[in-house]
């Protein structure tokens, strides 16, 4: 992995507050990392670790409420702290892209995809008329949709949930991003479906050398496909090294606890673990390392 | 992408569509305000005088025909219309009327006394009688044409001229020359009729013999008439364009009439009269009707018959019915509480020079008498609950909760109320289906008769079982008396008896609610509440003034 | 969903679970569902519901006929001048003295070959010139009615989701609540005593130009116009709280271009699906409206049909109404599928 130099995403100490009637609720607490061009980073997690989060503050799609700080926020050497709204909205789906984990309510269900793709080479490309249609054609066929020229025509619902997520993937390319997020993109679909997303997902970024942020709680999708992963946990990475690394002598009893609860195919039988416990509440986080609790090491 | 476009292009179309429509919507055409404007309260049932039966067709019909007489706009004595002069002769049966010579249709024709002929032929045709038609079985052999009995050629109405109309009558009728400028007996024109046996009455067919023309009708929209040219006394005619508006609803009557569309308001609502008395423009008059109640003489429960059939039980519930308080505090227009059914005004009959017979005065210690009295002799204690029926208005409900409350704590009478729709109400009058049911008469014409007749055995309008032959012979003699003072004195027996058996409990006369413009002139206060547009004027010198100021 | 488009169109059954889905779906295409401009389906589609609706109309004749006769007092029995020898004339002239049976056939007959006979109150007029004197005013009234439903209701439910909790939203939302409960005659005196009495703008009354209409228009949709910006409210807030709002705004759309684009269609369907409702209570309401108004629509003739024992036209409204919101509600289904992909004629 010596080749992977140049940074295109540099995150330092980012934080998300939520303010909430029930007390602010710290759902990123000091998140950071950098990504090199063409790299894979798998982030995972349980549920509520902050992953989401952490890259929708990223994407500038929270809510109001949120409150995000950071000590440096860098996309291809433009500080996304100074940018104006107007000018982090030009950033979405041009240099930083996101797909979304169910693909049937994340498209538009009243406008055929190809409406939905070509609305991005308009806003990214500036392309008109008979470009933007074979544009919008070439796009579904990029990312192996059969009979593009009749698919541009339909509606999500006319599409499995395979073609779905291929299809949004043809969208959130089609401004030719940087950095994809990959927000639990196979997770609605099914075993071999998602293998064949995370395989179209490779080679779309072999192609294009971009860099994928893949946020996932299923360890098994992180093995084959990402070059580091980083493991959240109440808001913060609590372990990030190679892939061979974290699966070889994973360090925090949390990735170990992850790592255990995986299914593999060479041990028959027997239980599967799981973590005890709940993760903690991040409103009323006390000091010291918040899985003590479920700790199986803690004293 | 393409499937889109032909659905949003669908969505903009349908949203166009309906702004297109409301675009069309808006085209109205602007209505040029006609000289005078009425509201007559209800679109006419037609505009043929053989079919119609109410005041707002009067109205109307009056406008658009002329009779062989016409109505003094103040006094209503008949006065010449389409016949210039008549004679009747010695035994009061026979009438000969001259019909003026300049008398013309509104397309032209002359009009001759074969256009009478065969009007009133028509108006007694078996096949489709007029409604009004046993007004002509006054006429000799009228009743059997009109049974099929006879040819039309039988019957008492001739032309031995063509200016010359001769009507035969069974027997004298005072009323007669009234009748003759009585809307049903208009005349309409035959070859019109003829040639448009469905359409004649639309305006683009209408040939009339009246002051105005009809120009333009829209259902319950508005009636235009414009000044007739061919009217004999066209040079008596001052307005040119007169509009009649149907409004049902007195508030938007009112509404209409305060804002100044109306130069004339027939009624108004019940609720604001107290306000409306401080008006100048709102003056009311006497006017030619009675409101009573009808009890059911006649009643299938044997328990309630055997109360509401002894005279004595009504006499008490009239006793102790308090007509003030509700002249008072329900009517309040001025109404005068009765004490008799015909109204007082009539010639020759209630007016200042004459007393007809009245009942006494409220009395509650004679009405509790009284109703002990029918309880002892019936021998029984409890009486009971009788209901009070009355057709779905504010006013009818007030005026029964105060005679309710009378009845109820005076007499210790159980009442109930109960209301029903027009048409269900009218229906369950006729059938004898209620115990005492609130009731009202308009005079067709100023003479008690049209009041008195109504109790005759087997009525068309009795409605209370009400029958005996001594006061159906007292009617008939009436009608058969030549002399105005013995025909008075018979009438007043009919009605001395009428209030001894009492089926009805008179309770007040009406009033008229006029509301009219101070610049309209030529419209006079009178008892039958009869305006001919044909006298009214616009003195426009004091409308100016008035809309300056 | 209100009811309405869902009661006769069909929702595909949701997918959000693929199970055995394999390398082989990758070919995989649905059937086709709607095309819009291939009329087939289009086709079997009305001349289905068309059927329908000439059962129901035989269904409410029938009814209609057998209820008006079953009430009592008949169209003649109400004049207080008629002797009784006259009145059965009248009543032979009108088969009213015929069986009831007889009576039903005979109108059937009449109805089919579209003859709805003569008014028995207006006798100047058959029940078909009356109906088409009033239908283009009703129509004038309802269309205006319906535009100021739609206009006002949907811009106050824009504004209120747009800014949600404010202060703006409140006061909308209680102006709408206000204008839910309040029901038309009240609207009317109030804007009569305003807009008629007190600043003199607008008649009082009676059928004339485009200012006739404005005040009965207005108080005739005001209650479907706070009903429409709820709907449109709960609607866009909805839409907007639904993933692909997310995906829109992460593709770099500004906020309009998202309300607009992707929001409004999903936010308006509730509203679509409410028009069918709204058109009957229009159509309805306009009974109260053109009494106050004075207006010669259909509602004035039915009521005045109706209490004067009028069978003939109050027969005819009743057809006519029932045509009306049948045909409306077919629109209004088919302008669903046109809005909504995922709902198919049925």
């Amino acid at each position: 992995m010596s080749e992977l130099s140049e940074t295109v995403l540099d995150v330092q100490n980012l934080r998300v507050t939520f303010r909430s009637e029930d007390g602010d609720v710290r759902a990123v607490r000091g998140v950071s990392y950098e990504l090199a061009r063409g790299e894979t980073l798998a982030i995972v997690g349980e549920s509520g670790s902050g992953k989401s989060v952490t890259h929708m503050a990223l994407m500038d799609l929270l809510p109001q409420t949120a409150m995000i700080s950071a000590d440096r926020l860098r996309l291809v050497g433009r500080n996304l702290m100074e940018m104006s709204p107007k000018e982090k909205r030009r950033m979405r789906g041009s240099d930083l892209a996101m797909i979304f984990q169910d693909p049937m309510t994340s498209l538009n269900p009243f406008s055929t995809l190809g409406t939905q793709i070509a609305e991005m080479l308009k806003l990214h490309r500036g392309l008109r008329g008979k470009a933007l249609y074979a544009a919008a054609v070439a796009a579904l066929a990029e990312v192996g949709i059969p009979n593009a020229e009749d698919r541009v025509e339909q509606y999500p619902h006319e599409f499995s949930g395979g073609m779905r997520q291929r299809a949004m993937i043809a969208m959130m390319l089609a401004g030719e991003p940087e950095v994809l997020i990959a927000d639990e993109p196979t997770t609605a679909l099914d075993v071999t479906v998602q293998a064949q997303i995370m395989e179209l997902l490779a080679g779309l970024q072999s192609e294009r050398g971009m860099s994928i942020i893949l946020i996932t709680h299923d360890l098994g999708l992180v093995a084959g496909s990402s070059h580091r992963v980083a493991v959240m946990y109440a808001g913060r990475i609590v372990e990030m090294g190679t892939t061979e690394k974290i699966f070889a002598d994973p360090r925090h009893p949390y990735t170990r606890g992850l790592l255990a609860s995986v299914p593999r195919l060479d041990q028959e039988g027997g239980e599967l673990y799981q973590i005890p416990g709940t993760p903690p509440d991040l409103a009323h986080l006390e000091p010291g390392c918040p899985f003590r609790e479920r700790c199986e090491f803690a004293v | 992408m393409r499937r889109d476009r032909n659905r949003n292009l669908f969505a903009l179309g349908l949203a166009l569509l309906l702004l297109g429509g409301g675009v069309l919507a808006l085209q109205g055409a602007t209505v040029e305000r006609a000289d005078f404007t009425f509201n007559n309260a209800s679109e006419p049932q037609s505009l043929d005088p053989k079919v119609v039966s109410g005041v707002p067709e009067g109205r109307v019909l009056r406008c658009l025909y002329e009779g062989l007489t016409n109505m003094h706009p103040k006094t209503l004595v008949p006065v010449p219309g389409m016949a210039e002069r008549w004679e009747v002769s010695e035994d009061g049966r026979t009438y000969t009327f001259h019909i003026r010579k300049n008398a013309r249709w509104s397309n032209g024709d002359p009009l001759t006394a074969e256009d009478f002929v065969y009007s009133w032929r028509r108006f007694l045709d078996p096949a489709m009688p007029a409604k009004y038609a046993q007004l002509l079985w006054l006429v000799v052999k009228g009743r059997d044409f009109f049974d099929g009995k006879v040819p039309s050629a039988e019957v008492g109405i001739r032309a031995p001229e063509p200016h010359t109309f001769v009507v035969e009558l069974v027997h004298p009728t005072a009323y007669f020359l009234d009748l003759c400028s009585f809307y049903p007996l208009f005349p309409v024109h035959r070859a019109t009729v003829e040639a448009h046996p469905k359409t004649w009455s639309k305006p683009r067919n209408f040939v009339g013999n009246g002051p105005f023309l009809l120009e333009a009708r829209t259902i319950r929209d508005r009636i235009r008439l414009r000044k007739n040219p061919q009217y004999w006394d066209a040079d008596s005619v001052r307005l040119n364009t007169v509009d009649i508006l149907p409004v049902e609803d007195h508030v938007t009557g009112l509404n209409l009439y305060l804002t100044g569309v109306l130069d004339w308001e027939t009624d108004v609502p019940q609720q604001v009269i107290s306000d409306l008395l401080k008006r100048d423009d709102f003056q009311p008059r006497a006017y030619l009707g009675s409101y009573f109640y009808r009890i059911n003489l006649k009643h299938r429960n044997p328990e309630k018959a055997r109360f509401l059939s002894d005279p004595r039980f009504r006499m008490a519930l009239y006793l102790a019915m308090d007509r003030k308080a509700i002249v008072e505090g329900v009517t309040k227009a001025g109404e005068l509480p009765s004490r008799a059914l015909v109204p007082p005004g009539i010639p020759n009959y209630s007016d200042a020079r004459h007393q007809p017979p009245a009942l006494p005065e409220m009395d509650m210690e004679k009405a509790r008498a009284l109703i002990e009295e029918v309880k002892k002799d019936l021998g029984v204690d409890k009486i009971p609950t009788l209901k009070v029926l009355y057709n779905t208005s504010e006013s009818h409900k007030n005026i029964a909760e105060v005679i309710q409350q009378r009845w109820g704590q005076g007499l210790g009478l159980k009442i109930k109320l109960e209301n029903q729709e027009w048409g269900t109400y009218q229906a369950s009058q006729k059938a004898l289906d209620y115990d005492i049911s609130r009731s009202a008469w308009i005079g067709d014409y100023a003479d008690a008769n049209t009041f008195l007749d109504l109790f005759v055995s087997g009525g068309g309008n009795n409605h209370t079982g009400y029958a005996d032959p001594i006061y159906d012979s007292l009617i008939e003699a009436a009608a058969r008396e030549a002399d105005r003072d013995k025909r008075r004195e018979i009438l007043y027996k009919a009605e001395e008896m009428l209030l001894r058996d009492l089926p009805i409990i008179p309770i007040y006369s009406y009033v008229t609610k006029n509301l009219v413009r101070p610049w309209v002139k030529g419209f006079y206060p009178n008892l039958q509440n009869v305006h001919p547009l044909k006298f009214v004027w616009i003195d426009e010198e004091a409308k100016k003034n008035a809309e300056g100021r | 969903m209100q009811k309405g488009a869902e009661e006769e169109a069909q929702v595909d059954p949701p997918e959000e679970v693929e199970s055995g889905e394999g390398a082989a779906s990758l070919g995989d295409q649905e059937p086709e569902g709607f095309t819009f401009f291939s009329d087939h389906p289009l086709l079997t589609f009305l001349l289905k519901r068309l059927g329908w609706m000439a059962l129901t109309l035989w269904i409410v004749f029938t009814l209609s006929f057998f209820l008006m006769r079953s009430i009592p007092g008949g169209p003649f029995d109400q004049e207080q001048n008629l002797s009784a020898e006259v009145l059965a004339k009248y009543k032979a002239a009108f088969y009213l003295d015929k069986p009831l049976a007889e009576q039903y056939l005979l109108h059937l007959r009449n109805a089919l070959t579209g003859d709805l006979g003569p008014s028995y109150k207006m006798a100047d007029y058959t029940v078909n010139e009356i109906m088409a004197a009033g239908i283009p005013k009703s129509l004038a009234l309802g269309v205006i009615a319906l535009i100021f439903a739609l206009t006002l209701g949907i811009t106050a439910g824009l504004l209120s989701a747009i800014k949600r909790g404010g202060f703006l939203d409140r006061s909308l939302m209680t102006v709408a609540t206000i204008g839910i409960a309040l029901p038309n005659f009240v609207i009317a005196g109030i804007l009569i005593l305003l807009f008629v009495i007190w600043i003199p703008i607008f008649p009082a009354a009676t059928w004339g130009d485009y200012k006739h209409l404005f005040l009965p228009a207005f108080c005739l949709g005001a209650p479907f116009a706070a009903y429409v910006a709820r709907l449109t409210r709960t609607g866009m807030l909805d839409v907007l709280s639904q993933d692909y709002i997310r995906t829109a705004r992460a593709k770099g759309l500004s906020d309009a271009q998202v309300l607009v684009r992707h929001a409004l269609k999903g936010g308006l369907l509730p509203v679509i699906s409410f028009l069918g409702p709204a058109i009957a209570g229009i159509l309805t309401g306009s009974l109260v409206v053109e009494k106050i108004f004075q207006i010669p629509g259909l509602g004035t003739h039915f009521v005045q049909a109706a209490i004067n024992r009028d069978y003939t036209l109050a027969m005819g409204c009743v057809l006519l109404y029932t045509t009306l919101v049948y045909v409306m509600n077919l629109l209004v289904d088919i302008g669903y599928t046109i809005i909504d992909p995922r709902v198919k004629l049925e």
